[in-house]
This record gives structure tokens, C-alpha cells and sequence, in this order.
């Protein structure tokens, strides 16, 4: 972590608290995300991750602390940032390019601009050859490329992550990480990835956000030594092995409690 | 392909059986023609009587037709405005399941009193029983979205209008069709019925529904038959446009491509 991201911080989370129908989901959440860095919130399910990511996103209130976002409240932050869900909530009814321009359109950027910036973001994830196919007629695989292509069009600094790559089988998952990763260096987005799975939060994040459940709180933050450049070699190494062991017995212990 | 065709000859074969039973159950018995007309009387009398037959069959496809089209724009009008507040909803969706409930048939002679006999009055009876499914189902598609479709217009900030007209309307399409061809079917029978009360302004000049009725007093049973298979056509015809405006609409993007594979 150099000292300018330690000096400031994208995302800061101070006392944050949320109830639900009379329970507290979440509590006493204080964190800070540094700019251009990816940090994964890991936690056993029902731990209110995806909450605190909606958070963040200003799709659900804060019921005691704060957030803020470059500055801001997360509502008025929502420019700077994407959001790219656990399915690829694509509109069914629309080619891939049109949904991959949707935040444009809804932005009332001109056509010629919607026109450019789909080839520019579709090349980027790799899907150029489908931009006229529909979302039926794509795999999971690159649906999420789609849902990742529309998030990019905006040219966000910020991108929230709610389990992306959930869904996908172990292959593919490992390689959206290693382009996620890739893509995240040359363009030093700010990423907060969601996930239940402790090999991808190691891979990616350099730190991760463990939380333990009910009431959902933040039980650790890990750093990950694994280094600035990670690619598919990464997960052989003795380094990384010793990385997912030390959180998976974090998480072990969250379980327990 | 080839079970297409085999399917449409086992149907085929279904009607000519039927048409020899109907036959043999005429001759056997010597029943009257106004009891029961043989099918070739039938067949005589819609050559004889084309023109006329056409003319009713028009009139009621008219009427059958302008009520679906009105349903259509207000009850997705009314879909519309359900969406956007549930309060709205709760207050009268109520209402639209009593119109569905309400017997038609019952409802025709009090719009024959108020606005007359003739078209109009059929063609609100039609309009009438084709509004609730309409309202129904488009209703259903408009506030069944995703959650998570609505954050992702939420992000990009989207106006109330935008998240109408992107997002719910266009993914309430496949339920408004639903609706049509519900409605479709049942457009006819209103028609008809509607028709029965309030069919012509003009005495002998009119849809099926006068028609059938006219015949019927007549004891022109073959006539009746006749009317009775053009009811049949135009109900039909409704069906298969409507099915196939929904494939033209839908096949591109939605599953229900197989729609008319199903058939």
C-alpha cells in the first residue's frame, strides 16, 4: 500500500449499521478501501456482504454510521461507479450491443458515442463477433463478459462486484479472475468484490474484508502478500496456498462462533 | 418438418370422420333438415349464401376487433398507472377481477339501453369482457421485474419514465400477449353476444350474433350451421393472427420462439 492510496482512501465505511425487520444484519462496520485497489468482502452466506455492497452502491439505506464515496454519499457517488451483479441482468429483449450501452442510453450520450464506446468495451472483454446476437443465445461464461462490458461503457472508477463470477464453473471463474485482474491494472479501477470463495478473494484482493455472521460484523481484515502482477502461475504457488489456509481458518472461525 | 405434416393429416382424417358420422346419422335416421341439416346442405347453403354470410362475419370482426384494439390501449393504460403505485392497485385491482366475473350476458341488454343499438353498443360489450385479462396480465408483467434490473437502472440514475418505458414496459410485452390472446378468443363471444341484444340497427342487416338469431326464428338450420362455423373461422382467425403477431414481436429475444411449434 503506497502512502498516496493510504492518504485517500475511495470508500470509507465508519460505525456502519443496518437492521432488517427488528434484527441487526449488520454492525459496527469501519473500513477504508484505497484508491485503486481491489478489496473482497468474504463471509459465510446471510453475513450481509451483499447488503453492505448495496450499501456502498446506495441501493439500500444506512441505518447508523456512514459511507462515503470519493467525498460523497454513495446516491450522489453513483456517477464514478458500476455495479455488476451476481446474474448477468442482461435485457433480455436487447442484442448484446444495445445492453452493453444501456448506462449511455439512460445517460442520453449521442448514438455515435453509444456506437463507439460498445466496439471499444466490447473488444475489451473479448466479444466483438456477438455484439448482434441476442442474450439467449450466449453462454454464462460471456453473458458475464456482457454485464462487465456494460459496466466499463460508463467509464466508472469505482466497480461493485456482488459475486460475479458465482455462477460460472471453476475454469472459467479462474479465468474472469485473471482478465478482471489484467484489466483492473491498466485501467487502476477501485473494486470491492463480493464473494464466498476464499481462493478468489485471495487471488484478487490486497486485502480481504472477512465478516463473521448474526449479527454481521467484520471479524478481520487480511492483507495478501502475493504482490502487485498475479496471473494463472499465482495459484501454484507456496505463497498463495499459505494465503487461502490462513483466511480459510478465519472463516472457519467465523462459522464456529 | 414431416411430423408437421403427419399431425395435419391425423387431424384431417378427424374431421373427414366426423363430417361421414354426421352424414350417416342423418340418413339413417331421416331426420329433418331444421333438427339437423347433413353436411352437404350446409356446404350448399354457404355457397348459396355467401355473400351475406361474409357480410355478417365481417361486421361481427369489426366490432369483435375495435373492442380487442380499445382493450388493448386502455387496459394497458390502466397497467401503466397500476405500476407506478401499489396504492392505486390495492384500490382497484379488486375491480378488474369483478369484471371478469361480472356474466357478460347479463351486462349486454342495460348497453343496449344506454347507448343503442348497432355497433357501438357490440363493440363495447366486446371491449368489456377483453379488459381484464389484458389488465391482468400486463399488470403482472409490469411489476414482476427482477429486482436487480431496477438497481442497475437505479445506478445509471434513470427517471421514473426511463424505468417505465426501458425496463418494465418492454418486459411486460410477453404478458401482454398473453392477455391479447386470451382476449382474442373471447373478443368473438362478446361480439356475438353483444349482437344477440343489440346486433343490428337495421331490420335483416347483421353481425353473426343477429344472425344466428334471425335464423334461428326462421328455423334456417343449415343457415345456422353455417353461421356457427364462421363464428368458429373468425375465432380461429383472431387466434392465429395474434399468435403470429406475438412470434414476429417476440421470436427474436424470448423463448416462447416455439410458440408456434407447440401449436
Amino acid at each position: 500500500m503506497s502512502f498516496a492510496a493510504l492518504a485517500t482512501p475511495e470508500i470509507t465505511c465508519k460505525g456502519v449499521g443496518k437492521q432488517y425487520r427488528g434484527k441487526q444484519v449488520l454492525e459496527g462496520i469501519d473500513f477504508a478501501i484505497p484508491k485503486g485497489e481491489i478489496v473482497s468482502i468474504l463471509g459465510p452466506s446471510g453475513c450481509g456482504k451483499s447488503t453492505l455492497l448495496k450499501m456502498i452502491a446506495g441501493l439500500t439505506s444506512v441505518n447508523s454510521g456512514e459511507i462515503s464515496v470519493d467525498g460523497m454519499t454513495p446516491v450522489n457517488a453513483r456517477e464514478i461507479m458500476s455495479f455488476i451483479f451476481q446474474d448477468a441482468t442482461l435485457l433480455p429483449w436487447r442484442t448484446v450491443e444495445k445492453n452493453v450501452v444501456l448506462g449511455l442510453e439512460l445517460e442520453r450520450a449521442s448514438r455515435l458515442r453509444q456506437r463507439q464506446k460498445a466496439e471499444e468495451v466490447l473488444a475489451l472483454v473479448g466479444l466483438s463477433a456477438v455484439a448482434k446476437s441476442y442474450p439467449r443465445e450466449l453462454s454464462g461464461g460471456m453473458k458475464m463478459r456482457v454485464s462487465i462490458a456494460r459496466a466499463l461503457a460508463t467509464k466508472p472508477r469505482i466497480l461493485l462486484m456482488d459475486e460475479p463470477f458465482a455462477a460460472l464453473d471453476e475454469i472459467t471463474r479462474d479465468r474472469m479472475n485473471e482478465e478482471l485482474m489484467r484489466l483492473q491494472k491498466t485501467h487502476s479501477w477501485t473494486v470491492v468484490f463480493v464473494t464466498h470463495s476464499v481462493a478468489e478473494a485471495v487471488f484478487l484482493s490486497s486485502k480481504v474484508v472477512v465478516l463473521a455472521a448474526s449479527p454481521g460484523r467484520i471479524l478481520d481484515i487480511v492483507s495478501i502478500g502475493l504482490g502487485e502482477t498475479r496471473n494463472s502461475d499465482t495459484r501454484d504457488t507456496l505463497s498463495f496456498e499459505e494465503e487461502v489456509t490462513r483466511v480459510s481458518k478465519l472463516l472457519r472461525g467465523a462459522q464456529r462462533v | 418438418m414431416k411430423r408437421h405434416v403427419i399431425t395435419g393429416l391425423n387431424a384431417l382424417a378427424v374431421f373427414a370422420a366426423l363430417i361421414l358420422v354426421w352424414q350417416a346419422i342423418v340418413s339413417i335416421f331421416h331426420l329433418p333438415q331444421f333438427v339437423l341439416p347433413s353436411p352437404s346442405e350446409v356446404a350448399s347453403v354457404i355457397v348459396s349464401r355467401f355473400l351475406p354470410l361474409i357480410h355478417s362475419l365481417l361486421i361481427t370482426a369489426i366490432a369483435a376487433g375495435g373492442g380487442l384494439a380499445m382493450s388493448i390501449v386502455v387496459g394497458v393504460a390502466i397497467a401503466l398507472a397500476f405500476a407506478q403505485s401499489p396504492w392505486l392497485r390495492r384500490m382497484f385491482y379488486p375491480y378488474t377481477i369483478l369484471l371478469q366475473t361480472v356474466p357478460i350476458i347479463a351486462i349486454a341488454p342495460l348497453i343496449l339501453m344506454w347507448v343503442g343499438a348497432g355497433t357501438w353498443s357490440v363493440t363495447l360489450v366486446a371491449f368489456i369482457i377483453c379488459l381484464a385479462p389484458i389488465i391482468a396480465n400486463t399488470t403482472q408483467g409490469l411489476i414482476s421485474v427482477e429486482e436487480n434490473l431496477v438497481h442497475l437502472f437505479l445506478m445509471h440514475n434513470a427517471s421514473a419514465a426511463q424505468l417505465l418505458f426501458k425496463l418494465r414496459l418492454p418486459h411486460a410485452v410477453p404478458n401482454l400477449f398473453v392477455g391479447i390472446r386470451i382476449s382474442a378468443g373471447i373478443s368473438v363471444i362478446g361480439a356475438i353476444t353483444g349482437e344477440l341484444f343489440a346486433g343490428s340497427s337495421r331490420v335483416g342487416e347483421g353481425g353473426l350474433g343477429y344472425s344466428i338469431l334471425y335464423a334461428s326464428s326462421q328455423l334456417q338450420t343449415d343457415y345456422l350451421f353455417a353461421l356457427v362455423i364462421a363464428a368458429t373461422v373468425l375465432g380461429f382467425s383472431f387466434f392465429f393472427l395474434v399468435t403470429f403477431l406475438e412470434w414476429q414481436f417476440l421470436h427474436t429475444w424470448h423463448e416462447s420462439k416455439r410458440i408456434l411449434e407447440a401449436l
